[in-house]
C-alpha cells in the first residue's frame, strides 16, 4: 500500500530531484566522464581498472583488512547485541543504546587514544615479561577500526534483536532449550541485521585511508587519493576505484537486502517482561567478555585523550589558537545538517511506499555509499570547479556538499527504517480527516516524526565535523576544519596539542551523540 | 499430569492484570477460560507455560513448584504444548521443519513417520515442503498445532486458536482437537473469548474480569 509519508506527490518529486542534484550528481558526472574520456581516445586507461602488481597486493591487503574489521564486528555485535537486548535496567531503558555514542566519534581520534594506550602498555610491559604491542602496521591498524567501527556492528545487531518477533521465541522455549531456541529462532532471524552492520563496517573500513596511513599501513583507497594529486585526472582516479567499488558494491547489496528485511519486521508487543533466556556457562562467558571489550572502546578514547592532553593549560591553548576552524567545522556541519532536514525524507518517503520503481530507487539512494571518499571529493571539484559556479566553489559550500553527500545517504536509511515501522492507517486516517496538507503536516507528521529528523541531523553534525577524506580535497584555500588541523599535527607529532583538540571533538561528539541516542531510544520505545 | 495455580497476581508496571487465581486441573481434565479482552487470559497461560514470573502465588505441575516470584523451571521441561494466538511459525523453517522441531529423543525414521502421521491426520500433507508465507491463515493453525501435538505433550495450552477461522473450518478442527486429546488423555486449558465456542470444549469454566479475581471454577 503506498503510503502518504510526503505532503504530495509533486512536492515529494520536487525534493527528489534536490536530492539527485546535490547528492547523486558528483557521482554521475565521474560516470559520465569516464565514458566521455573512454571514447575519445583513453581507452588505455581502461588498464586500470585491472590492478597488478603492487596495487594488486594493496587491494588484498584492504579486502583482508576490512574482512576482519568486519568478521570481529560481527561476532562482536552477535554476543554483545544479545546481551544488550536482553538487559533490562531499572532506571534509564535507553542506557543500553549507549554503545551507539561512540559511533560519531571519528576515527583518528580513536587511533590517537589507542595509540596512547598501546604506549602504556609499552611503558609498561618493558619492564614486565609481557609482550610488547605492534605501535605501527596492520594489527594496530584492525584493531582501531575494529574498535572505531563496532558501534556499528554491535548497534545494528542490537536492532536485529530487538526486532525479532518474541511469539516466535516463546513458541520455540516450550518446546527446546533456550540456547537450542537462540541457535534456531532468534540467530536466524536476527541474522540480516548482524550481516548489515558488518557489511556496513566492510565498506567503512575500505573506504578509509586514514588510520591505516596514520600507521604506516598504505591502503587501495590512498592510492586513489595519490593517483589523483598525481595526475589531476579524475577519470583515471574513478578507473582505479573500480576494483574497490566492486567490492563495496557487493557489501553495499548485502547491507541493503538485510536492512531491508530488517525495516519490514513486524512491530513488537506490549513491553512485557519475559522470563530471560538463559545460556550455557561458555556462551556467558564470550558475552562478558564482549561487553567488557565495549567497555573498553568507549573508556579507552576518553581515558587516554585526558591523559595525554596532561593540563587544562594544554586543552585551552590550542583551542584558543584553532577558534577560526571550530567556527568553520560549526558552519560546515552545521550546513550539511540543515540540508540532510530537507533531503532525507523524500527518498526514504518514496522507497517506504514500495513503489513499481524501487529497484531503481533502492541502488541510487545507497550509491554514494558505495564509492570511495576521495572519489566524491573529486567529483564535487570537477562539477563545480567553473566560471559560472566559482564563487560558491570557493566557499565553505563545498565541504557542506561533501558532509552531506557522504552521509544524507546515511540518514535517509535510517528515515527509511523509521517510516516502515509507522502503522500507515495513522496517517491515512489523518489524510481523511485532515482540514489541509499542513493541518497533517503540524498535528500528525511533525510530532511523529520530528524528532527523528533532528536526530539524524545530529548525527549528519557529527559525522561531517570529523569528515577527512573528502573535505580535504575541497576546502577551500586559507580554510580548515578541526578535523584537518588536527590531521596534519598529527603527522607532525604534537600529542598534547593533538590530543586536547581531540577532547573537544569527542566532548562535541558524545553531546551530540548522547542527545541522538536519547531521542532515538525513546521514539523506539513509543513506536 | 495434573496443574494447580494457587493465588496468582500479575502486573505490568502499574496495572495490574489478574490477581487471587486459583484453580486445579486433573490429568485429561479440560479448562476453558472466558474473559474480556485485557483480563489476563493470554497472560494466565503464558504464566503456566513459564514464559513470564508471577508477581505472587504458584504454579506447580504434576505436585512440583514450576513457578514462583522470580522463580520459573525451564518451559521446555515442564512437557506441555502451546498454541498461540497468532500462529507464530518460523518463516524460515518449512512446515515439515516446524513440526519436527520439538520432537525429543526419536530417532531419524521415527520423527518423519510422527511429522507424516500428524500432517496425515490434520489434512496438511501437501503443505510439507512450503514456507509459512506460501500458505494460507487457515492452514497456517493447523500447522501451529500439529506442531504443538507433535511432542506429545501432557497439557496443551490454546490461546484462541481458531480466531479469524471460518465457520466450517473453526468446527471441524475443534471436532478434531478434542477427540484427539481425548483419545491421548492430554489436558486441555482452552482461551477463547467465544461463549459458544468455549462450551464446545468443556462444561468447566474459569470466568476472567478485568483488573479482579476470577468466578465460576471453586478451588481446587
Amino acid at each position: 500500500m503506498r503510503t502518504y509519508l510526503s505532503m504530495d506527490k509533486i512536492n515529494n518529486g520536487a525534493w527528489l530531484l534536490i536530492y539527485l542534484i546535490f547528492i547523486i550528481s558528483p557521482v554521475f558526472f565521474l560516470m559520465v566522464e569516464t565514458l566521455n574520456q573512454l571514447f575519445s581516445g583513453n581507452a588505455e586507461w581502461l588498464s586500470l581498472t585491472l590492478p597488478t602488481g603492487r596495487r594488486l597486493q594493496l587491494l588484498a591487503r584492504s579486502t583482508g583488512l576490512a574482512s576482519l574489521v568486519a568478521l570481529g564486528g560481527g561476532l562482536l555485535g552477535l554476543l554483545a547485541g544479545n546481551f544488550l537486548s536482553n538487559w533490562r535496567p531499572r532506571v534509564g531503558s535507553y542506557l543500553k543504546y549507549m554503545i551507539l555514542v561512540l559511533a560519531v566519534v571519528p576515527p583518528y581520534i580513536h587511533a590517537l587514544s589507542w595509540a596512547s594506550a598501546f604506549r602504556f602498555w609499552n611503558d609498561f610491559a618493558g619492564s614486565t615479561f609481557l609482550p610488547e604491542l605492534p605501535m605501527y602496521g596492520l594489527f594496530i591498524s584492525w584493531w582501531v577500526q575494529f574498535m572505531a567501527l563496532a558501534p556499528f556492528g554491535v548497534g545494528m545487531a542490537l536492532l536485529g534483536y530487538e526486532l525479532v518477533d518474541k511469539s516466535l521465541v516463546d513458541a520455540g522455549r516450550v518446546m527446546k532449550s533456550d540456547f537450542k531456541v537462540f541457535k534456531k529462532v532468534v540467530l536466524p532471524a536476527a541474522a540480516p541485521a548482524i550481516a548489515a552492520g558488518s557489511a556496513f563496517m566492510f565498506l567503512i573500513s575500505l573506504m578509509d585511508y586514514s588510520v591505516p596511513s596514520l600507521f604506516q599501513v598504505s591502503t587501495y583507497s590512498l592510492e586513489i587519493f595519490a593517483e589523483y594529486s598525481a595526475s589531476y585526472e579524475p577519470v583515471r582516479a574513478f578507473l582505479l576505484a573500480f576494483p574497490l567499488m566492486i567490492l563495496m558494491i557487493l557489501a553495499a547489496s548485502v547491507f541493503q537486502a538485510a536492512f531491508r528485511n530488517m525495516a519490514m519486521s513486524p512491530k513488537q508487543p506490549r513491553d512485557v517482561k519475559p522470563v530471560p533466556l538463559s545460556f550455557p556457562p561458555w556462551f556467558l562467558a564470550l558475552q562478558t567478555l564482549a561487553i567488557v571489550l565495549i567497555a573498553f572502546q568507549v573508556m579507552v578514547p576518553v581515558i587516554s585523550l585526558v591523559f595525554v592532553t596532561g593540563s587544562f593549560h594544554n586543552l585551552v591553548t590550542p583551542i584558543m589558537s584553532s577558534l577560526r576552524e571550530i567556527s568553520s567545522t560549526l558552519i560546515v556541519a552545521s550546513g550539511a545538517a540543515l540540508f540532510s532536514l530537507f533531503l532525507v525524507a523524500a527518498p526514504a518517503s518514496h522507497v517506504s511506499g514500495g513503489g513499481k520503481l524501487n529497484y531503481i530507487w533502492w541502488p541510487v539512494l545507497i550509491l554514494p555509499l558505495t564509492i570511495p571518499a576521495p572519489l566524491i571529493g573529486i567529483g564535487l571539484i570537477h562539477l563545480w570547479n567553473h566560471d559560472l559556479l566559482v564563487h560558491f566553489y570557493r566557499t565553505l559550500l563545498m565541504p557542506v556538499l561533501a558532509g552531506a553527500v557522504r552521509f544524507v545517504p546515511f540518514g535517509a536509511l535510517i528515515m527509511l527504517a523509521r517510516f516502515k515501522r509507522v502503522d500507515t492507517l495513522l496517517l491515512n486516517a489523518a489524510s481523511v480527516l485532515q482540514k489541509n496538507n499542513l493541518h497533517t503536516f503540524l498535528s500528525v507528521k511533525l510530532p511523529m516524526f520530528g524528532k527523528d529528523f533532528l536526530a539524524v541531523a545530529g548525527l549528519i553534525f557529527v559525522l561531517t565535523a570529523g569528515e577527512l577524506a573528502a573535505t580535504l580535497l575541497v576546502v577551500p584555500s586559507g580554510q580548515s576544519t578541526l578535523t584537518i588541523k588536527i590531521y596534519n599535527y598529527m603527522h607532525y607529532g604534537e600529542s598534547a596539542s593533538v590530543a586536547g583538540l581531540s577532547l573537544l571533538i569527542l566532548a562535541i561528539s558524545l553531546t551530540m551523540g548522547i542527545a541522538i541516542v536519547r531521542l532515538l531510544a525513546r521514539e523506539r520505545q513509543r513506536s | 499430569m495434573s496443574i494447580v495455580v494457587d493465588n496468582i497476581a500479575k502486573k505490568y508496571g502499574r496495572v495490574l492484570v489478574m490477581r487471587e487465581i486459583s484453580f486445579k486441573l486433573a490429568q485429561s481434565e479440560f479448562l476453558v477460560v472466558i474473559g474480556p479482552s485485557g483480563s489476563g487470559k493470554t497472560t494466565l497461560l503464558r504464566l503456566i507455560a513459564g514464559l513470564e514470573y508471577p508477581d505472587e502465588g504458584e504454579i506447580f505441575i504434576n505436585d512440583r513448584k514450576v513457578s514462583s516470584p522470580g522463580y520459573a523451571f525451564p518451559p521446555h521441561k515442564r512437557n506441555l504444548g502451546f498454541v498461540f494466538q497468532t500462529s507464530a511459525l518460523w518463516p524460515h523453517m518449512t512446515v515439515e521443519q516446524n513440526i519436527k522441531f520439538g520432537l525429543k529423543g526419536l530417532s531419524k525414521k521415527e520423527s518423519n513417520f510422527r511429522v507424516q502421521e500428524l500432517m496425515e491426520i490434520i489434512s496438511i500433507n501437501h503443505l510439507q515442503g512450503r514456507y509459512p508465507d506460501e500458505i494460507s491463515g487457515g492452514e497456517a493453525r493447523r500447522v501451529a498445532l500439529a506442531r504443538s501435538l507433535a511432542p506429545k505433550p501432557h497439557c496443551l495450552l490454546m490461546d484462541e486458536p481458531l480466531s479469524n477461522l471460518d465457520a466450517e473450518l473453526k468446527d471441524n478442527l475443534l471436532e478434531f482437537i478434542i477427540n484427539t486429546l481425548k483419545d491421548s488423555g492430554t489436558s486441555l486449558i482452552y482461551v477463547t473469548h467465544d461463549l459458544k465456542e468455549g462450551e464446545q470444549v468443556s462444561s468447566r469454566k474459569l470466568l476472567l474480569q478485568n483488573n479482579s479475581r476470577q468466578s465460576g471454577v471453586p478451588f481446587p
